[in-house]
């Protein structure tokens, strides 16, 4: 979901090592939502212990967190908090469509469609409560940090980028740009290879940066105008938009006339919602600076009890990633950057 | 600019300790030599090498142009060159630089250059407590022993010693090299830091360019590495790892 800014922002591609010794703020529900979506089993039923409950964040956290920090970048998650206002239609919508999906994939799987069930099964993916309470847990266990954003989650993660408290944001959607984040890393916590919706193609997926200062000079426009843009053709609190204008009509109206304003005014447009109240959220929504960062030796013996004990993962395979963990912790640990003496 | 090199193995060792650190850095051509500034991505080094142009046989630079290198591409290139061959660097412009080894046969390598976006570093001025020249052998033998045991080096010196020291698991190692067998030694006070040898064993790689290497550090700030060569300024930086717990 997000604004869909894709067609218009130019990113590069980088390696995994050119975020080595960085600190990385994390869209934790974006994560969250890709791990549920793609670990999934052949007919579409995400891991599970043996009381049926879900496993599928806890395995992709465990295992990409790992060789996240083996690569020596350090990642820092951070939740959501409460949606402003304006997001709660839309999180309906994507509450009925899931119950939606939910149905088809039941219907898919009883007739024996395997391929159309796990397509319904990944998008009646839902992070319930419990996902993000077992998600925190596990991340403190594995000694990485987790901050709660009283509102949207790339807002604070875009703070902390401003801050100069980590290097970047990583997210699948480009919101945090709007939210004024100067470095924005996509597909940092998937795996090499995804495979295309719906087809049997397989693409590999390498990171790429945006950097903010970049996409304006290419685009001449301003961060204003860049929200505006995503306000024309659609955010999560006006889904959809205005009919009929994409990212690259809007980039040329906005270059065209300056503002949302000026494009209603002079193209006699009528929009079915409000604008200020919008480009309100992406200027100064409610962040906070509460939050401390710091990287911790796992504690092997409490990450073992909840995923091998409780959740019924292999222990063999837990205690290997744990030590893959610890000699990749020993090498950050305590490394300081020479920024502090330029 | 066209740029003749005889001696060449201070731009293959400078390179060649350089590239592993930093991925891509640019150099800047001017009238009065090459220069190359860089931090490393984790910006726990920083790099900062001059080769002057006396350094070249022959040294001609209309205007300034700043070459961005793909370090490992350029290393690789370097290390075809053997020790009695001639090499020749040259550009027109900022896109492409070609590479020419000379030796029973002429070999010429076009390099692409990549867009360089980083703005000018001006070094920091730091204060060491302990000031040491030393053989470069000294600093690289001392480094390949502590690296059997551990990732880390203690630089550590009293009024008499210079000590480095590596703990880990597998048993200590202690290097001692006493006042006299230095080249100079100047300790304000004694003190003591720990570096990450995974950097430390790149920069000692430039050590075969220099009479002597001057280690500059102190406590909990970084450490200094200054190869001493005719006609090259070759400086590292390191960030020191800070023991906790």
């Amino acid at each position: 979901m997000g604004v869909q800014l894709g067609d218009i922002v130019s990113s590069e591609i980088i390696d995994f090592d050119f975020l080595k010794g960085r600190a990385v703020a994390v869209d934790a529900f974006n994560t969250l939502y890709q791990f549920l979506s793609i670990i999934r089993q052949s007919g579409g039923e995400p891991l599970s212990d043996s009381e049926g409950r879900v496993t599928s964040h806890l395995s992709g956290l465990l295992y990409r967190n790992v060789n996240l920090i083996e690569m020596g970048i350090k990642p820092v998650y951070v939740f959501d908090g409460r949606p402003p206002q304006l997001k709660f239609y839309t999180v309906e919508e994507r509450n009925k469509k899931r119950e939606e999906a939910r149905k088809k994939w039941h219907d898919a799987l009883v007739e024996e469609r395997m391929e159309e069930a796990k397509s319904y099964a990944i998008q009646s993916t839902k992070i319930s409560h419990d996902i993000i309470e077992e998600s925190k847990k596990l991340l403190d266990f594995l000694g990485i940090p987790v901050v709660q954003a009283p509102s949207e989650g790339e807002a604070q993660a875009a703070y902390m980028v401003k801050c100069g408290d980590v290097s970047s944001t990583a997210s699948q959607d480009y919101d945090a740009l709007l939210f004024g984040s100067t470095r924005l890393v996509r597909n940092l916590t998937i795996t090499g290879k995804r495979k295309l919706p719906r087809k049997r193609i397989y693409v590999t997926v390498k990171p790429e940066i945006l950097y903010i200062d970049k996409i304006l000079k290419q685009l001449e426009i301003t961060l204003e105008q860049l929200i505006d843009i995503g306000i024309l053709i659609g955010t999560d609190y006006n889904p959809g938009g205005v009919e009929g204008i994409g990212p690259k009509k809007a980039l040329k109206l906005i270059k065209k006339y300056g503002s949302v304003e000026k494009i209603v005014e002079k193209e006699g447009l009528s929009l079915n919602f409000q604008v200020e109240p919008i480009r309100e959220i992406f200027l100064s929504i409610e962040v906070t600076h509460d939050y401390s960062l710091e990287w911790k030796a796992p504690e092997k013996e409490a990450v073992m009890d909840f995923l091998c004990y409780h959740r019924d993962f292999s222990s063999e395979r837990v205690e290997k990633a744990l030590e893959k963990l610890e000699n990749a912790y020993s090498k950050i640990k305590g490394q300081s950057v020479l920024d502090t003496w330029f | 600019m066209r740029a003749a090199l005889e001696e060449i193995k201070i731009l293959k060792s400078s390179i060649d300790a350089i590239s592993n650190i930093i991925d891509e850095a640019g150099i800047i051509v001017s009238k009065e030599g090459m220069t190359l500034r860089a931090m490393d991505p984790a910006h726990v080094a920083f790099v900062d090498l001059q080769i002057t142009k006396d350094a070249f046989s022959d040294y001609k630079v209309e205007e300034k142009l700043t070459l961005g290198l793909d370090l490992d591409r350029f290393n690789t290139i370097l290390k075809r060159a053997g020790s009695s061959d001639k090499l020749t660097l040259s550009a027109n412009d900022e896109t492409t630089m070609n590479i020419e080894i000379k030796n029973s046969s002429t070999r010429r390598f076009e390099l692409p250059l990549i867009d360089i976006s980083e703005e000018e570093i001006k070094l920091p001025s730091l204060d060491f407590p302990a000031e040491i020249e030393l053989d470069p052998k000294v600093l690289l033998e001392g480094i390949k022993d502590a690296e059997i045991v551990s990732d880390n080096i203690i630089f550590k010196v009293d009024e008499n010693n210079l000590y480095l020291e590596a703990k880990g698991d597998l048993g200590n190692v202690k290097v001692k090299v006493d006042k006299d067998k230095a080249i100079t030694f100047r300790v304000d006070s004694p003190c003591n830091s720990m570096f990450s040898i995974e950097y430390l064993k790149d920069m000692v790689k430039a050590s075969d360019i220099a009479k002597s290497v001057k280690v500059y550090f102190g406590k909990d700030i970084p450490l200094k590495l200054e190869f001493i060569a005719p006609e090259v300024r070759l400086n590292f930086l390191i960030a020191p790892r800070v023991e906790s717990e």
